[in-house]
């Protein structure tokens, strides 16, 4: 079951989290704006409850918009994991965010991919993105 | 002797660590007198004494036109006085700026209720029945003397703040004069002019820009944007400017360029806790080959219309700088003809819309760029089309003619 773990302030554009299982591995799901002023207290609150688990999928699919703060804080986060030697992946559909993700080159440092079971397939067919955990 | 100051005391008790002055007015001296011992067998030594309007004018500075204010803590005001009464007297002091706030008490006999209204609306505080009860007098003296110890609490607290944010103003305005005075001139040469545009969001902005003529026909041309709004990404941005007029002009190859500021970025903040890192986009013009190498280290991709409308996208490169070690850094060279525009921007054109920004900003180049018109008024026109009044982000548009 899902756990919401932050809203914003009523009166900024707000962003959701919502932290669960897929498997064997953790889904971030964001919602809202992952933006500048969002950030901070969302990131705490996301490391506050992320479980072991053999790797972790950010979905930002219902994310209506994310800036530089926001993918500074992905990556943020994914360092935290690097010692745990899972996986990550970003579930992002065709469309305007991930256009952002490619234009910022993040394609590079996460694997991105279009649903939870294309990511599991992922995962557990081996392949790696282009660099991994440990590299960040 | 009627209607003079007749006593000030400076005496402070210890007793009651009191330090608030109080006005009596009482046409009767007497009363003032009586007053007067209950207040200082209570611990209240700094009094004033008035016995008419005009005294209380006069001690209060009511006619004086500069809004300067004797230091007064408590009125207490009998309502019978010569020439005016209490409530016109009341609202003679509250007619002043300084003593809006100021409480007033008013001693008063009557029991007409419609009085009593008339004298709160006047701005009366409070009332005390006359004949004067000791413990009811006192027990009213402290009460609005704690209520203007509030007030004259909130008016230091904002005092103070106000202070504050005068001084933060300054420093913040001072801050932006010295990052803009490390902006570049424009460059107006035969075979190429350069000029930029510059908005920050904030006082001080995360994008910073600079040009440099390498030798022999190069120029080095770079754009960042740090992430982040404001002070932090502004002191990030200016501590990467420091070090770009060295390796722009010392290290030619665009690669080299950007991994050595990748280097700077993770030595500078490798124990951050945060993600600090900022894009860039660094464009080498060689005028005399004709020839543009650039590395786009995820930046909004710059814009290049050719001399017969052709258009290119510049965005090959790598990660951001400052987000990871040893980046594989790629680059692009190719050769140009003719008349060619190049326009390299941040992502807080278009208001912020990162995606749209470039497709939106290449339409514009296509359709509104004519033949012999000025880099000047083309910079212009972008700007008016495509950067709002109230931007979210720092907008920073560069505009490169080669001829």
């Amino acid at each position: 079951m899902a756990i919401r773990v932050f809203e914003g302030a009523a009166e900024k554009p707000d962003v959701q989290v919502e932290v669960g299982m897929v498997g064997n591995y953790q889904k971030i799901e964001f919602s809202g704006q992952l933006i500048y002023g969002q950030t901070e207290k969302a990131k705490q609150i996301i490391l506050d409850n992320i479980r072991e688990a053999k790797g972790y999928f950010f979905d930002v699919r219902n994310l209506s918009s994310i800036d530089s703060t926001g993918l500074g804080m992905l990556v943020t986060i994914a360092r935290r994991l690097k010692n745990t030697d899972s996986r990550i992946a970003v579930i992002v559909e065709e469309g305007m965010m991930k256009e952002i993700f490619t234009m910022a080159k993040f394609h590079l440092i996460f694997s991105m991919v279009s649903s939870e079971a294309e990511g599991v397939r992922l995962f557990e067919g081996g392949s790696r993105p282009n660099l991994t955990l440990d590299e960040y | 002797m009627r209607g003079v100051l007749v006593r000030i005391s400076h005496l402070m008790s210890i007793r009651q660590g009191v330090r608030m002055r109080l006005l009596l007015v009482d046409e009767s001296w007497i009363k003032l007198r009586s007053l007067e011992t209950m207040l200082r067998k209570a611990g209240y030594h700094d009094l004033l004494f008035a016995q008419n309007p005009s005294s209380v004018c006069e001690l209060l500075k009511l006619d004086e036109q500069a809004q300067v204010a004797a230091r007064i803590d408590l009125i207490i005001l009998d309502y019978t006085l010569p020439h005016m009464n209490g409530i016109e007297m009341c609202r003679r002091i509250r007619s002043h700026a300084c003593y809006r706030e100021i409480p007033i008490i008013m001693m008063t006999g009557m029991r007409n209720e419609s009085v009593l209204q008339e004298a709160f609306e006047a701005g009366v505080t409070d009332f005390v029945r006359k004949p004067v009860r000791k413990v009811e007098f006192l027990a009213r003296v402290r009460a609005a003397l704690r209520l203007q110890e509030n007030i004259n609490k909130h008016y230091k607290a904002r005092e103070k703040l106000e202070k504050m944010v005068s001084e933060h103003e300054y420093q913040l305005a001072l801050a932006k004069k010295v990052q803009m005075s490390v902006l570049n001139e424009p460059i107006e040469q035969e075979q190429i002019a350069i000029q930029a545009r510059y908005v920050p969001s904030e006082h001080l902005s995360g994008d910073m820009y600079c040009w440099y003529e390498i030798g022999n026909g190069c120029y080095g041309i770079m754009l960042i944007d740090v992430v982040g709004h404001g002070v932090s990404a502004s002191l990030v941005s200016m501590s990467v400017r420091a070090l770009l007029r060295g390796l722009i002009t010392r290290v030619t190859d665009p690669v080299h360029v950007m991994q050595e500021l990748n280097r700077h970025m993770l030595h500078i903040f490798k124990d951050n806790d945060i993600s600090i890192y900022f894009t860039a986009l660094y464009v080498v013009i060689d005028v005399q080959a004709r020839k543009i190498e650039y590395v786009n280290a995820g930046h909004p991709p710059g814009i290049v219309r050719g001399s017969k409308g052709e258009m290119r996208y510049l965005s090959t490169g790598c990660l951001p700088i400052g987000l990871l070690p040893d980046i594989q850094v790629e680059k692009e060279v190719f050769s140009y003809e003719g008349e060619t525009l190049i326009a390299m921007f941040s992502d807080g054109l278009a208001n912020g819309n990162t995606v749209l920004a470039p497709d939106s900003i290449a339409s514009f180049m296509i359709q509104r760029s004519k033949a012999g018109q000025s880099l000047d008024c083309w910079l212009n026109e972008i700007m008016q089309t495509h950067a709002t009044e109230e931007a979210k982000d720092d907008i920073c548009l560069i505009g490169i003619h080669l001829r």
